[in-house]
């Protein structure tokens, strides 16, 4: 019991804590600071020390992460000579501004509730990266080819998503509950990049609160993450890290500054998108901004992270063109018509006014949008630190709108729009900026539960409706689980209502949280952008579906089953397909699990 | 005082930015994205009993020269019931049997050439 817990905790700390710690112990003093530098060193190191250690010595177990730590302190020792210190007075102490402590704690306590009351949180992303760390913990090496657990032959996908899970399943953490908590863990931290942001563009009130609006009104990272989206979610965070360093005009981390990129890419690329326009902005508000990038600090730090990178690449390689086949345009064309045959008002009415994921005209965001056009009036003529730090965000704004306005075109771009949140944060900061009566805001947005405050998490609609997957576990669904774990064999394996289809994402579906937690194989047919598979075999699976959930009696169909060697049906409340009343009177299976709510089927 | 800062040589480059930025996304763009066509899509019920509906789906092209298509249905967002491609001038219809089950499902027919792409979305219920 004891092990169960300490295990995953020490890696834990190896993975994301130990080498970045080893670099700025004693090396910095703002907390902060400290924390988003660690974060970003310590992934970017083990991302270069795991993969490099696989290319070696092929095989996840112990001794991989045991390996990779000595490897990651190494490296970090190193670093650590090259990194200057952040202490400027005789005080060697670390800064801590006890209202940014106090955020911190109430927004961790909040997560830790959310935590507790969900456990785990799923959706399509969980679900498919789940499978993935299975398949590669089951095969105990580091492949590409994902048979027999999956369609997939090849894949390309980000380094942190693929890296990481494994080592924990190792560690005796099951993918789903790592991810859950890894999401909830940087969605409560979510407000540190942007006070310290905010802090560098006004001054230490506003950043706490814009730091307080952040965690518990507009946070995109519980928003997007909460949904399963979780590598795009978790990539926010070191976005903003990335931007805050860009912000450090005098005595700039270059090491932080590209590290806070790279880790922000070894999560999701996507919101790298968002960096031109800042850097434009940049260049408005500092005009020798751009004589920056002539150091060479800078590009050695890009060389070096590269070479961080370098290994993980090497182990992908060969999947790297699977983006650019024109099924897989097509697909994601097919998939953001919706987004493009809307009319314009409407386009703008979403960019402006909705959350990333499945939320639309909202009141919150309404006023923090006027609230932010507000006060960029209002508070222009404070004083010149204000007046300059208003046209940097003006500028960012404007150059954003645009951008923002296109990439809604595309269904993987369109989550872009959480990038607003931080304007508006920052808007409602300016004109609620007294942490006192901010309390008495919070109670009154605790009390309302209006979306997108973290507070509406808190009221979940537990009832289960056709066609919608649950985004959380509930109680029931860990019974058949165990039931599955005890009393079905390992070799089993199951037919479940749906598939993944489609560029943008596969649904959520039982299937995704079976195998990763029972490790009894899916009859699943994926259908991703960033993997190869076989397309007609693809395509026959989801033929055999369709023919099943028709007619379960079909002698046909049931023959094809077995040459698949199915053994069992899941259906759960929200299914469409399989639907459970015609499973009941067929003679070809035996009812062998029903609570009213999930059923299992042994094929006879 | 607002119009001064409006008129300032810092917002006349803020403005100036935004408008080069917005030609170069768009021409960006038309590189990565690719060219869109124009496509139709049409289901016709034709028959439901007490477990099926079935429907007659076309798709039409303006082109006349062979161009690849898919038509595909989901359901609970992005899961795939129904999965179909092939090569089609102007139009190609299929018979499509779909579970009864009181349900909106989401058709989406695609199609695409060397140089165009086509996407299309609509539901049908059964």
């Amino acid at each position: 019991m004891f092990l169960t817990i300490l295990l995953p905790v020490l890696v834990f700390l190896e993975i994301f804590i130990l080498p970045g710690f080893v670099i700025y112990f004693k090396k910095e003093f703002n907390l902060g600071r400290l924390i988003i530098k660690t974060f970003s060193a310590s992934i970017v190191i083990n991302i270069f020390s795991l993969s490099l250690l696989l290319i070696l010595r092929n095989s996840i177990d112990l001794l991989l992460i045991l390996f990779s730590s000595i490897v990651s302190i190494l490296i970090s020792l190193i670093s650590r000579k090259s990194i200057k210190s952040s202490f400027r007075n005789k005080k060697k102490k670390i800064e801590i501004d006890k209202w940014l402590i106090f955020v911190l704690i109430l927004s961790l306590t909040l997560h830790i509730f959310l935590f507790f009351t969900y456990r785990t949180i799923i959706g399509a992303d969980v679900g498919r990266f789940s499978i993935i760390s299975h398949a590669i913990f089951l095969k105990g090496r580091f492949e590409t080819n994902l048979q027999p657990y999956d369609l997939a032959t090849n894949f390309f996908y980000f380094p942190s998503v693929i890296l990481f899970p494994p080592i924990f399943e190792i560690a005796g953490l099951d993918s789903i509950t790592f991810l859950s908590f890894l999401t909830f863990l940087f969605s409560s931290l979510y407000s540190l990049p942007v006070y310290l942001i905010t802090e560098k563009l006004f001054n230490k009130t506003i950043g706490i609160s814009a730091a307080f609006f952040s965690s518990f009104l507009l946070n995109p990272i519980l928003n997007i993450g909460f949904f399963g989206v979780f590598p795009y979610a978790l990539s926010i965070f070191f976005f903003l890290s990335f931007l805050y360093f860009l912000l450090e005009e005098k005595n700039r981390d270059h090491f932080s500054l590209i590290s806070s990129l790279f880790a922000m890419s070894s999560f999701h690329a996507y919101p790298i998108v968002l960096v031109p326009p800042f850097l434009i902005a940049m260049s408005i508000h500092n005009p020798k901004f751009f004589q920056a990038l002539k150091e060479k600090k800078l590009w050695c730090n890009f060389l070096l992270n590269i070479i961080f990178f370098l290994p993980y690449l090497t182990l992908t390689f060969s999947a790297f063109d699977v983006f650019l086949t024109k099924e897989n345009k097509l697909d994601l064309f097919m998939f953001s018509s919706f987004n493009r045959n809307l009319e314009i008002k409407d386009k703008i009415s979403f960019i402006l006014f909705s959350s990333p994921i499945g939320l639309n005209k909202n009141i919150i965001l309404t006023l923090g949008f006027l609230s932010f056009i507000f006060t960029t009036i209002w508070f222009h003529r404070k004083n010149k630190k204000f007046k300059l730090s208003l046209q940097f965000l003006i500028a960012s704004f404007l150059l954003i709108l645009p951008l923002l306005f296109i990439l809604f075109e595309d269904m993987n771009f369109s989550r872009s729009i959480w990038i607003l949140w931080f304007f508006y944060a920052i808007g409602f900061s300016l004109i609620f900026n007294n942490m006192k009566l901010n309390l008495l805001l919070l109670l009154f947005f605790a009390l309302l539960t209006l979306p997108p405050s973290i507070f509406s998490y808190f009221n979940l609609q537990t009832t289960y409706i056709k066609g919608q997957i649950p985004w959380i576990v509930w109680k029931e669904f860990d019974n058949v689980i165990s039931f599955i774990n005890t009393r079905i064999p390992i070799n089993s394996t199951f037919i479940i209502d749906g598939g993944g289809s489609g560029c943008t994402g596969a649904t959520a579906s039982y299937g995704e949280r079976i195998f990763p937690l029972t490790s009894r194989k899916i009859f699943y047919f994926t259908d991703y952008c960033w993997a190869d598979y076989d397309k007609e075999e693809y395509r026959k699976r989801v033929e055999i579906y369709r023919r099943i959930s028709i007619n379960p009696n079909d002698l046909e169909t049931i023959k094809e089953l077995k040459k698949y060697n199915i053994t069992h049906i899941f259906i759960g409340p929200t299914d469409v397909g399989l639907n459970k009343n015609l499973f009941y009177s067929s003679k070809f299976y035996n009812l062998i699990y029903d609570d009213g709510k999930f059923a299992i089927f042994k094929i006879l | 005082m607002m119009m001064e800062n409006l008129l300032s040589s810092k917002y006349c480059k803020i403005i100036s930015l935004v408008a080069i930025e917005i030609f170069l996304i768009v021409f960006i763009k038309s590189f990565i994205v690719g060219k869109s066509m124009k496509i139709q899509l049409t289901c016709n019920e034709i028959y439901r009993n007490t477990s099926t509906c079935l429907f007659n789906c076309t798709i039409y092209s303006y082109i006349p020269e062979k161009i690849s298509g898919r038509i595909l249905i989901t359901h609970s967002g992005w899961a795939s019931i129904y999965d179909e491609v092939f090569n089609f001038s102007y139009s190609k219809s299929l018979l499509i049997d779909l579970p009864r089950r009181n349900y909106t499902y989401k058709i989406y027919g695609g199609a695409y050439n060397d140089e165009y792409f086509a996407g299309i979305e609509k539901s049908i219920k059964c």
